[in-house]
């Protein structure tokens, strides 16, 4: 096991104030631990590039690659002048560029440094190094877009060093002279010229364009290419591109074929719903997204077509089609889907139900639950509830007192989404006479209908409480839980004391299950108070999640509860809990919490596992 | 462009018998494998190629998925015609050479964030995606998560009144995972790594342990400290919240603390704060305690935090409001990764796609220089450029290491 190893830079005295001295340093660095010089003179040089500081230093950069003892030295020291390097660095980079061990180092440098003179030397250097150093100096050129190269680059374009003939064609696509574009219209065709050709198109002029597209669009340019060049046409041209994406459509690519439907719908909704029906099934679902997705006039009515269609794939995307494109008027249409379909197809629908944009929509839904029946009337419902209708809570309530009960639970689920504080008194009733997992939903129903109410009132629920039963106050515990309402603390504390266990358990876990950390304290008294052992258990337990859940405390804060909570705890489970906890709160707090409890054989797996994370994530945070 | 709201799997297999994907994993260590089982429990999706330059890496992901076939060289895997995409899950350093050769291969990415090393390489892969109709997911998957989808929402229909702040808390220090941050001194790598391959367009260095293998991120030369590591996923959210998917900041400063490792030279503490148009302030910090981690956007009337461990806010009772089908309502994902594969078929444009994560990295990269320099850097989110400071201009960029280039 490794210890907390705080790595320090083993270094000689960091002379900040004096870069001579810096560059004296760095001039004797080789690579290894001993970093500090060059650290200090790679800031420096950033902070100096740009400024009325820079051609100090840089003449101390120039001086250094002079006097270094080392290839890591010199490398540092072109690092630096990459930064900040002008045309005084170039003559020094010239000599470097030629001699193998720092051609690379050199070219690099050069290449960064901007103006003629560099150029020059780039230039010159190409004939006069190896390949490996060829191709880097090629690069270099077309980064820069060095037009005074081109005469130069362009013999390269046939070299039998692939590497370096790829390199010279992405040079000359960068350029872009129109010597350097007749050189790639008459190169041999390959990967890297039509990609270069590619990138030349869509910086030029509408004909230059067609002309390079014209010498890219033959069948054996690869898919790639092709797809490419129809699409940058379709951008260009539309008109023109039109007939080739049409014969596209049908291509034995389906990708080919995919593209030419989306660039279509974009550019000619119309030819594309034109030529539909004689599409494959995967083009005409990508159609009709497509033609969704851009809103092309006409497409609600092969929307509507399409989800009578023989493809599940298709009809799916045309549903998907409606939440976007459906008015007011497709609602029974969706309904009924949704109704009578499962899986993809009565999600896609309900989708659709939920997202259509238009304000008449909710009246349409509300207007038809009232006459509807079954199925058809639960996914009416449903959708209510998920488009948050404000003006349904009546409807819903009604709903929620019928005979069915599959209309009664979705009604009490949609009234989660949209009652008000208004209703709270009839939910209140309502529950009161439910039973079961029937009770549990409206729990949650009246917990969202507070939540989501200015102020959370609890007052409603306060009052039912001095008025109910034993099974009604523990759903009310378990409501006012679920609020978080601080003024509900004193009735659910005066529950956890009251005499009846049931109540005192519901009690418990009303305040273990709190949204914030506010009965912390309340429940770390019960951990270590309460008279039933189940009810510690469970209130440590609630202690431990709530320290967890989000704050503005820091990590330190964090760890210090946990640590109040393992020294409370009891029994290895709670432990585990702990020690899975403070992992995820990094800081030297949370790893001594994980060392002590290393001792204890039965967390002590748990609690290495605990350190060895921790010691690795805090291993190198600055002091 | 999504699949709608509420979408279940529209695009089965047994619905749809050419609904399926042969996927290639380029990068199969700690994100890479278990991603790849990811895919592998979407029943489209056949895992036919696997890429790593350790070998130790590739044999374990080859033992997970035995029908594929393994490949040590990224370009011959992308030749593989049948490959339809690919999920990348390289160091950050090979984000933009992988990208944008797979994009010119004709393969749809699942790609990890941050987007790319530096914003030049994120934008040339951005330029790619578009070239070629690529299907981009960035590996941004808290939008698929419903507590962020509905902060975000929340925030975006005004329930908090118009944001001034933003706080984003992210992850800092610098985590040895394997407990290998004291393997520093340089010596021979290993039989199973491809060293020269494994450092690629990065500058060379000799092997030590620590420089390998998840502490890769903790050096500037192959990550960007674990600011870039978080900024794809709560600056992501934050800038979702605020829907900046297409802008960007107008200024940005940052400070850092030095590293106390001679390896990992990104800093282990750090604030960066970038201010937007219309009095916008967003605090981007790491291992100070002085942001809550995650992402919270202070209103007028309120707050909304949300982090994975949860959603807050104040007045609570937002966390009950309903988004209504006529406020702005954000795309419900539920899967991610299955969206990808979703996207792939429909070729619909995917939940963070590319352009989206170059803007989510960028206060991330401004920050990042705006530290190294001492500066505030002033940035143009429309011409995504940086104003009147062409020494820090430079900076958006870095010279690949030969033979490497996009």
């Amino acid at each position: 096991m490794k210890g907390l190893v705080i790595l320090t830079v083993a270094c000689s005295v960091l002379l900040a104030a004096d870069p001579e001295a810096l560059v004296r340093q760095v001039a004797g660095y080789d690579f290894g631990p001993d970093v500090a010089a060059v650290r200090e003179l790679e800031a420096l040089a950033y902070h100096s590039a740009g400024t009325p500081d820079v051609s100090r230093i840089e003449r101390l950069l120039i001086a250094g690659l002079d006097s270094s003892r080392s290839l890591a030295a010199k490398d540092a020291f072109c690092r630096d002048l990459a930064i900040l390097g002008g045309d005084a660095a170039v003559p020094k980079l010239a000599e470097l560029l030629l001699e193998p061990a720092t051609a690379e180092m050199a070219r690099y440098t050069l290449e960064r440094i901007p103006g003629e003179r560099s150029a020059t030397v780039l230039r010159d250097a190409l004939p006069r190094t190896s390949s490996g150093v060829q191709t880097g100096i090629v690069v270099s050129l077309g980064r820069r877009r060095d037009a005074a190269s081109v005469t130069a680059l362009k013999p390269l374009l046939a070299s039998k060093d692939a590497r370096l003939a790829e390199a010279t064609a992405a040079a000359l696509g960068s350029i872009d002279t129109p010597e350097a574009r007749g050189a790639l219209m008459s190169a041999t065709p390959s990967t890297t010229v039509s990609s270069a050709l590619l990138e030349i198109a869509e910086k030029s002029d509408p004909v230059t364009a067609s002309q390079i597209f014209q010498r890219l669009a033959g069948a054996e340019q690869p898919e790639a290419v092709r797809i490419a060049v129809l699409t940058a046409l379709a951008r260009v041209d539309a008109r023109r591109a039109a007939p080739f994406l049409r014969a596209a459509l049908h291509s034995e690519s389906p990708r080919v074929q995919a593209i030419a439907v989306r660039t279509l719908a974009q550019i000619d909704a119309t030819a594309l719903m034109s030529d539909f029906l004689r599409l494959a099934d995967r083009a005409r679902m990508v159609g009709v997204e497509a033609l969704a997705s851009f809103g092309a006039p006409g497409v609600l009515r092969l929307l509507l077509d399409a989800t009578r269609d023989a493809s599940e794939a298709v009809r799916v995307a045309a549903l998907n089609g409606l939440a976007k494109a459906g008015t007011p008027a497709e609602i029974p249409l969706l309904a009924a889907r949704a109704a009578a379909t499962s899986g993809d197809e009565q999600a896609a629908a309900r989708g659709a139900l939920i997202a259509i944009r238009d304000s008449a929509a909710d009246a349409a839904i509300l207007g038809a639950i009232p006459s509807a029946a079954g199925k058809m009337k639960m996914e009416l419902i449903r959708a209510a509830g998920q488009r948050g209708t404000a003006s349904s809570a009546d409807v819903l309530l009604g709903c929620a007192a019928e005979n069915d009960r599959a209309v009664q639970i979705e009604s009490i689920r949609a009234l989660r989404e949209t009652a008000t504080a208004a209703q709270v008194p009839a939910m209140l009733a309502l529950m009161k006479s439910s039973a079961g997992s029937d009770r549990t939903e409206w729990e949650r129903t009246l917990a969202a209908t507070i939540r989501r109410s200015p102020g959370a009132p609890v007052n409603e629920l306060v009052s039912a409480y001095g008025s109910g039963d034993a099974g009604m106050r523990g759903s009310l515990l378990s409501v006012l839980s679920a609020v978080g309402n601080s003024a509900a603390l004193p009735l659910i504390r005066s529950a956890a004391a009251d005499g009846d266990p049931e109540l005192q358990r519901r009690a418990v876990n009303a305040l273990a299950g709190w949204p914030t950390p506010e009965p912390m304290s309340d429940l770390l008294v019960l951990a270590r108070t309460a008279p039933n052992p189940t009810h510690r258990i469970l209130a440590l337990r609630g202690y431990i999640q709530l320290a967890q859940l989000p704050s503005s405390r820091t990590p330190s804060e964090t760890a210090a509860l946990l640590k109040t909570a393992i020294e409370a705890a009891t029994r290895p489970e709670e432990k585990k809990l702990i020690l899975s906890a403070v992992q995820r709160v990094a800081c030297p707090e949370s790893l001594e919490i994980a060392r002590q409890e290393t001792g204890d054989p039965q967390v002590a797996a748990e609690a290495k596992a605990a350190e060895t994370t921790l010691e690795h994530e805090l291993a190198y945070v600055a002091k | 462009m999504f699949l709608g709201a509420g979408t279940a799997a529209v695009l089965r297999a047994d619905v749809l018998p050419s609904a399926r994907v042969s996927l290639g994993v380029i990068g199969a260590g700690w994100m890479g494998f278990d991603t790849m089982k990811i895919f592998m429990g979407d029943s489209r999706v056949q895992v036919t190629a696997i890429c790593d330059i350790d070998s130790v890496h590739l044999s374990n992901a080859l033992a997970a998925a035995p029908s594929a076939r393994g490949f040590h060289e990224f370009e011959e895997l992308l030749a593989r015609p049948e490959i339809d995409a690919v999920y990348m899950a390289v160091p950050d350093h090979w984000h933009g050479i992988v990208a944008v050769a797979a994009a010119r291969a004709g393969k749809d990415i699942y790609g990890e964030k941050p987007l790319a090393h530096n914003w030049a390489e994120g934008k040339a892969i951005c330029d790619a995606v578009a070239r070629y109709g690529t299907v981009w997911q960035t590996g941004s998957w808290q939008r698929s998560l419903p507590d962020f989808r509905f902060a975000c929402e929340l925030v975006r229909n005004g329930r908090v009144g118009k944001v001034s702040k933003v706080e984003v808390g992210l992850p800092a220090g610098l985590t040895d995972w394997d407990g290998l941050g004291h393997q520093v001194e340089p010596g021979p790598p290993p039989k199973t790594l491809d060293w020269q391959r494994w450092l690629g367009p990065a500058p060379w260095v000799p092997y030590a342990p620590a420089r390998v293998h998840k502490t890769w991120r903790w050096n500037y030369d192959t990550g960007g400290g674990s600011l870039m590591d978080w900024v794809g996923h709560h600056v992501d959210i934050a800038h979702w919240g605020l829907g900046l998917d297409d802008s960007g900041p107008v200024s940005v400063q940052g400070s850092g603390e030095p590293s106390p490792h001679p390896i990992w030279n990104t800093p282990p503490r750090w604030r960066v704060t970038a201010r937007y148009a219309g009095d916008l302030t967003m605090l981007i910090s790491g291992g100070y305690g002085e942001v809550r981690p995650g992402t919270r956007w202070i209103g007028e009337h309120g707050w909304v935090w949300v982090d994975r461990s949860g959603i807050d806010a104040s007045p609570r009772s937002l966390l009950s409001s309903r988004i209504r089908p006529d406020e702005v309502r954000l795309p419900v994902v539920t899967s991610h990764h299955r969206q990808f594969i979703d996207c792939v078929l429909t070729r619909a444009e995917t939940l963070a796609p590319a352009r989206v994560a170059l803007r989510s990295a960028t206060p991330g990269w401004l920050g990042t220089i705006a530290m190294r320099t001492g500066r505030t850097i002033r940035w143009d989110p429309v011409r995504q450029k940086i104003l009147d400071d062409s020494a820090a201009e430079r900076l958006l960029a870095r010279a690949p290491r030969s033979p490497w280039s996009i």
